[in-house]
């Protein structure tokens, strides 16, 4: 019975302890606000989520032009988009003249499932996001911008949100004018090293409840602080990325992830292929069906959106595409990384500049 | 004369100059630990082959490295001692125009010349010095193009594993850099000697537009070699000046090659001619494919077996921090002061597993 005490005491500390060391973390490392006019709408999924979309209004709209919705990356929110004025993919677009959205998927940012008040079940998968949450967030842009075609930009785990969209087709394919993948990779085979390790973290991941990554990203902070090359070996080129914002977006912008996507992923792994969950739907030879236009945007040292992987999705879609490598070679300020692409310090003429560029001439 | 009838007497004349024209001990039996050299008749050039000698343990089939165009043998010198005292005997060849090679008559400077001359008569010569009934080959760069078709020839039944460091598969033109070179190039007069030197093109400028206007941008040397690999003053300026020549033929041949996506090759002195892809696409020996994430010249993307080569055994390593090299490499990876350290065991590694 005293042993159980002990315990129960022991574990009552270390809960309060980790909670007020993930307070302190939100508080110091803790990222911008958005600015008042960052408007905040809901866009609802048939299975009852009401998804966050941030709405950037173009301070002078262009003419002819159709709105851009822009999607995150997998264990991110919204903010991964729109840090802070500098670090905004959504807000620098807005200052070229396009109407901007930027999505949260469900359970990041400011996505809740309406109806429940508190506990939901972290149990859908990749096909669930571009099956409900995309179909969503564009029918509810399409209609608050006059009902005509979005575009659609999406990183890393959002641009393969957006070529499964593409892929199965029908009416939700058919309001996308225009799609941008960034540093969003088709294929699973990096070195062997990384691939094994990647394999091992799905797998691990696939069998947890829910996996968890808030507050340890808060409790670990301090040390990302002091370390930062450590994380920028896979996550960014730290040449490319001021230390205060990657800790202020980790205090901000690192959402929990469901398991089930993680089997997913880890069935992406396994077989090497882009897949729906069943098997049934091959994503990637899907593609060569599709007339969408699309920008295929790589970093150079992007070791999660490691070239060759990005290049498939590129040689899978049928066209008229393009491609992107964001890269000193390309007159590019750096070689660029996976979270760089979006948050790096001078992202916004190497990558925002040229994507930008490509959607004024699809508009043509 | 067709190709495959003159291949013998060329193999002949290239063993007899083996043996006889060494440049240690011409006469004298081949000792393990040395390096010795002889020249290979190749049709319209004289190439020098080196031999980086087996130690006496030595065991395994002999290794032919075929270099990146423009690279002299003694570049790879630590990467070839590396794999020579672990016990195989090693040989490089030097390009014709490049190193101790000659430069090459008029007309016989185009890659098929190279690649259907020069490789297969190095190829030949390596059998014949060994008496190896094959040889694994290395290639790096444009060079492992080499090694690909003959690997994919009818002498491929003589070529055992291969291992390509930075080899084009589906080559592109990667960058505008490499573009507006090749443009200028096109549209330039040839030059009077009709050779271009590589090492006075490596200090022009890349004409990539940099973001601070007043810093000067990278020359082509820095652009396209250097990047990614770290290399010491003396090292680079001992690279810049020991950069051979090439035709002008065989740069645009390198330009039809990355807007086509392949390479198509007329006959040369002594091999048949044929597309790289197809080369590729008949491979059954156990390939090797390293790729280097910082390359500037031969893309990680550009050179990623996918559906090429289908019925051939493959692994993949990538030359980066994250795979636990010493940095994210470029195209120069092979020359590196590590290369000896890491990438070496790894070639050696899988030589010796397919055997």
């Amino acid at each position: 019975m005293r042993r159980l005490r002990s315990v129960l005491l022991f574990a009552s500390c270390a809960a309060a302890l980790g909670c007020g060391a993930c307070a302190v973390g939100r508080a110091l490392w803790s990222g911008p606000e958005l600015p008042p006019e960052a408007e905040q709408h809901l866009a609802r999924t048939a299975d009852g989520w009401s998804l966050q979309l941030i709405h950037y209004q173009p301070a002078k709209p262009l003419r002819g032009r159709r709105p851009l919705l822009l999607l995150h990356g997998i264990v991110t929110n919204v903010r991964n988009l729109d840090y802070d004025e500098k670090h905004s993919m959504a807000r620098a677009m807005a200052r070229r003249g396009l109407d901007s959205w930027a999505l949260s998927l469900r359970s990041t940012g400011g996505s809740t499932h309406a109806g429940l008040l508190t506990d939901y079940k972290y149990d859908w998968d990749f096909d669930t996001y571009c099956t409900q949450d995309l179909p969503a967030a564009l029918a509810y842009v399409s209609k608050q911008t006059g009902g005509g075609q979005v575009d659609l930009a999406g990183h890393s785990m959002g641009g393969m949100i957006a070529y499964c969209l593409l892929a199965r087709g029908g009416e939700a394919a058919a309001r996308v004018g225009a799609a941008v993948t960034i540093g969003s990779p088709l294929g699973f085979r990096w070195g062997p090293r990384f691939t094994s390790l990647a394999k091992a973290g799905a797998r691990a991941a696939a069998l947890l409840p829910v996996v968890k990554l808030d507050s340890p990203t808060l409790l670990a902070l301090p040390l990302l602080s002091w370390a930062p090359d450590l994380v920028g070996l896979i996550l960014y080129n730290p040449a490319n990325m001021d230390p205060r914002v990657w800790s202020g977006f980790l205090s901000l912008g690192v959402e929990d992830e469901s398991p089930v996507l993680a089997a997913q992923f880890g069935r992406f792994l396994a077989t090497d292929k882009f897949t729906s969950r069943d098997g049934a739907i091959d994503y990637e030879a899907a593609l060569a069906a599709v007339r969408t236009p699309v920008l295929v945007v790589a970093g150079k040292v992007d070791q999660l959106g490691y070239t060759p992987l990005v290049r498939r999705g590129f040689d899978a879609l049928g066209g008229p595409k393009q491609w992107l490598l964001v890269a000193e070679e390309n007159g590019s300020s750096a070689d660029y990384g996976h979270m760089d692409l979006l948050l790096g310090e001078r992202a916004d003429q190497d990558v925002f500049e040229p994507v930008a560029r490509w959607l004024a001439e699809r508009a043509k | 004369m067709a190709p495959q009838r003159r291949a013998p007497r060329v193999a002949v004349l290239a063993l007899a100059l083996l043996l006889g024209s060494s440049s240690r001990a011409a006469d004298a039996p081949v000792t393990g630990g040395q390096l010795y050299k002889t020249r290979l008749d190749a049709g319209g050039a004289q190439v020098a082959l080196f031999r980086y000698a087996a130690p006496a343990s030595g065991s395994g089939p002999p290794i032919l490295l075929l270099p990146e165009l423009g690279f002299p043998h003694g570049f790879y010198d630590g990467l070839a001692q590396a794999l020579q005292r672990r016990g195989r005997d090693v040989f490089v060849l030097d390009w014709r125009g490049v190193g101790q090679s000659t430069l090459p008559v008029r007309g016989t400077g185009g890659l098929e010349s190279l690649f259907l001359g020069d490789a297969p008569a190095a190829l030949d010569a390596v059998l014949a010095a060994t008496k190896a009934p094959r040889a694994q080959l290395l290639g790096h760069g444009a060079g492992g193009a080499a090694a690909v078709l003959l690997a994919g020839s009818e002498r491929g039944a003589r070529v055992g594993a291969l291992a390509l460091v930075s080899v084009p598969v589906h080559w592109e033109i990667p960058n505008e850099a490499v573009r507006k070179l090749l443009t200028a190039l096109d549209a330039g007069r040839p030059p009077p000697e009709g050779l271009l030197d590589l090492a006075a093109w490596s200090s022009t400028p890349s004409a990539v537009a940099t973001l601070a206007p007043l810093q000067p941008g990278p020359d082509l040397f820095e652009l396209l070699l250097l990047h990614g690999t770290q290399l010491s003053p003396t090292r680079v300026a001992e690279l810049r000046a020991g950069l051979g020549k090439v035709s002008p033929d065989l740069l645009r041949q390198l330009r039809r090659w990355m807007e086509q996506g392949d390479l198509v090759l007329p006959d040369g002195p002594l091999a048949r001619g044929g597309s790289l892809l197809a080369a590729y696409a008949r491979l059954g020996q156990h390939l090797l494919s390293v790729a280097a994430l910082r390359d500037n010249l031969v893309h990680p993307e550009h050179s990623s077996l996918r559906k090429q080569a289908p019925q051939a055994p493959r692994e993949e390593i990538v030359l980066q921090r994250l795979e636990g090299y010493p940095e994210d490499a470029g195209h120069l990876a092979p020359l590196a002061p590590w290369a000896a350290a890491e990438l070496a065991p790894k070639l050696f590694d899988f030589f010796e597993a397919h055997q």
